[in-house]
């Protein structure tokens, strides 16, 4: 059974969540300068060895810290990306082939009627069809649905 | 105490700390090591369990959100019903006959659902049952692959198998990436948008405009038309409801009255990781998923009366065949509509009879 402190982490409010967690990233940048600073300046040793794995350390922290903050970035902008999908809707006038795009309706469909035809000029026969144009196409706008994995 | 481990370092305190640290590990990782994995693996497995809980609650709360303005209640209580809703296969030891008895089993489970849903609400017309459907299904595959996880999760803990976590491990990429894209389609489900899948069909809708529609079997329509000499029937399934209906019955109905010279058959594609979504394989075969009840009997009536099969594949991912169908699947279908018609004449000759079969779950195209 999934863990009840994954259920937890996964229930708590993002509010929360996101500066605690930039806050523990901000800790191990601290800590990881601090063993940087004292493995290059070696203070009060003598030892090339501890010199060099306090230099290890600090960078090690770094380059993770770092990594992370990068992931998390493009984990924000693949959701961002994600929200922005707008599918479409596009409307033709069969007998002047203006035509129109605009944002999908409950209740479009490809071949079904759409708007009434800006221009073309108002009929006497069946007004509720025959000046509305087609709808010929319904897709999603920026047409990739790609992702990494 | 002499340093074995690292020479050199001198009888310094922090060499002895650092002897004793790796000393400490190598006997952890000789022990303990399998255990370890086994932990940080069966941690990434509850993770992606987690995350397919997720998607399934949030799937379910979608569609009974959805559900909410017909204000009836019932439909909550069926929608949890089916997520448990079983359709028990044919016995298949002895095969002859078993798609038969599968396609009315089938047919079976379908009529039953669609009726029970009629039964709840019954102001809903027959293209918003199918969308209701299609939710459903969505919802269903989530929860079952929630279950299955789930399962296989509980029993390598239990056995504390080391082989069975890798299995599901490495399977896991794949069951995460066909549940976001079910995921991804409630959206088109609920509003009726047009998906990849519905490619085939839409190419079969746009060379069945002003021809007159006629009903045939199950949930399909066809058009005659005349394609330079030729006499052109257009078949796809009745939209714009999320159906995929029957072509292969309705392509037995039809071929009792008529002689097809040949039959052409076009349907979305998975394609291969590469590939370009939209481009378009030509081919020869059935060219028709699912259970493969209608691809038995399409290939049962082409070969009885020896009709070439050939077919194109509009190509896409599976999250892009069952979500709202991209600009590059969309440029795909006008193409494989020009290169059809092409086919259709360069194949066939003047006075001949052909079948086009536009397959595909035909949600939010009608014809």
């Amino acid at each position: 059974m999934p863990s009840r402190r994954l259920r937890a982490v996964e229930k708590s409010p993002a509010s929360l969540l996101v500066p605690f967690y930039f806050f523990l990233l901000g800790l191990l940048i601290l800590f990881s300068l601090i063993l940087l600073v004292q493995g290059v300046t070696g203070t009060g040793r003598s030892d090339s060895f501890t010199n060099m794995l306090f230099i290890m350390t600090g960078l090690t922290g770094l380059v993770s810290t770092f990594y992370m903050i990068r992931r998390y970035q493009v984990g924000v902008q693949k959701m961002l990306r994600e929200r922005k999908m707008v599918v479409l809707t596009v409307e033709e006038c069969s007998k002047c082939n203006y035509k129109a795009v605009r944002p999908f309706r409950e209740g479009d469909y490809v071949y079904g009627y759409g708007e009434e035809c800006p221009r073309c000029p108002k009929g006497s026969g069946d007004t509720a069809v025959e000046n509305r144009m087609v709808i010929t196409a319904i897709y999603l706008e920026g047409g990739r649905q790609e992702e990494r994995y | 105490m002499q340093t074995l481990l690292f020479p050199g370092q001198g009888n310094t305190d922090i060499g002895y700390i650092i002897n004793i640290l790796y000393m400490a590990m190598f006997l952890v990782l000789v022990f303990w090591g399998e255990k370890i994995q086994t932990m940080i693996r069966l941690r990434d497995i509850e993770y992606a369990l987690e995350r397919l809980r997720l998607m399934r609650d949030e799937s379910v709360k979608f569609t009974k959100e959805k559900l909410k303005k017909y204000g009836k209640e019932e439909i909550n209580r069926f929608l949890d019903n089916y997520l448990e809703f079983v359709t028990i296969p044919p016995v298949d030891m002895d095969p002859a006959g078993v798609v038969w008895k599968l396609d009315h089993i089938v047919k079976t489970a379908e009529d039953r659902v669609r009726s029970e849903i009629r039964q709840i609400i019954p102001d809903l017309d027959e293209n918003q049952v199918l969308n209701i459907m299609n939710l459903f299904e969505a919802s269903y595959a989530l929860n079952y692959y929630y279950k299955v996880v789930r399962h296989y999760y509980i029993l390598s803990k239990k056995t504390s198998s080391y082989i069975l976590i890798i299995q599901l491990q490495a399977i896991l990429p794949q069951v995460m990436m066909e549940a976001e894209a079910y995921l991804g389609a409630l959206q088109a489900f609920s509003s009726g948008q047009p998906i990849g899948d519905g490619a085939g069909a839409l190419v079969a809708a746009r060379l069945m405009r002003g021809g007159e529609i006629f009903d045939i079997e199950r949930d399909n329509v066809y058009t005659v038309k005349n394609i330079q000499g030729r006499r052109v029937f257009f078949m796809k399934a009745k939209g714009p409801g999320g159906a995929v209906g029957t072509p292969g019955d309705a392509l037995m109905k039809l071929s009792e009255k008529e002689s097809f010279k040949m039959i052409f058959m076009v349907d979305a594609g998975l394609k291969l990781e590469g590939e370009k979504t939209g481009s378009i394989a030509e081919g020869v075969g059935a060219i028709i998923g699912g259970i493969g009840t209608e691809k038995y009997k399409i290939e049962e009536v082409a070969t009885k009366k020896a009709i070439p099969l050939y077919g194109m594949i509009i190509k896409m991912s599976l999250k892009e065949a069952i979500t709202p169908m991209t600009r590059d699947v969309l440029n795909g279908v006008e193409e494989a509509h020009q290169l059809l018609l092409k086919r259709i004449v360069e194949k066939s000759s003047e006075g001949d009879t052909v079948m086009v079969i536009g397959v595909g779950n035909t949600m939010g195209i009608a014809q």
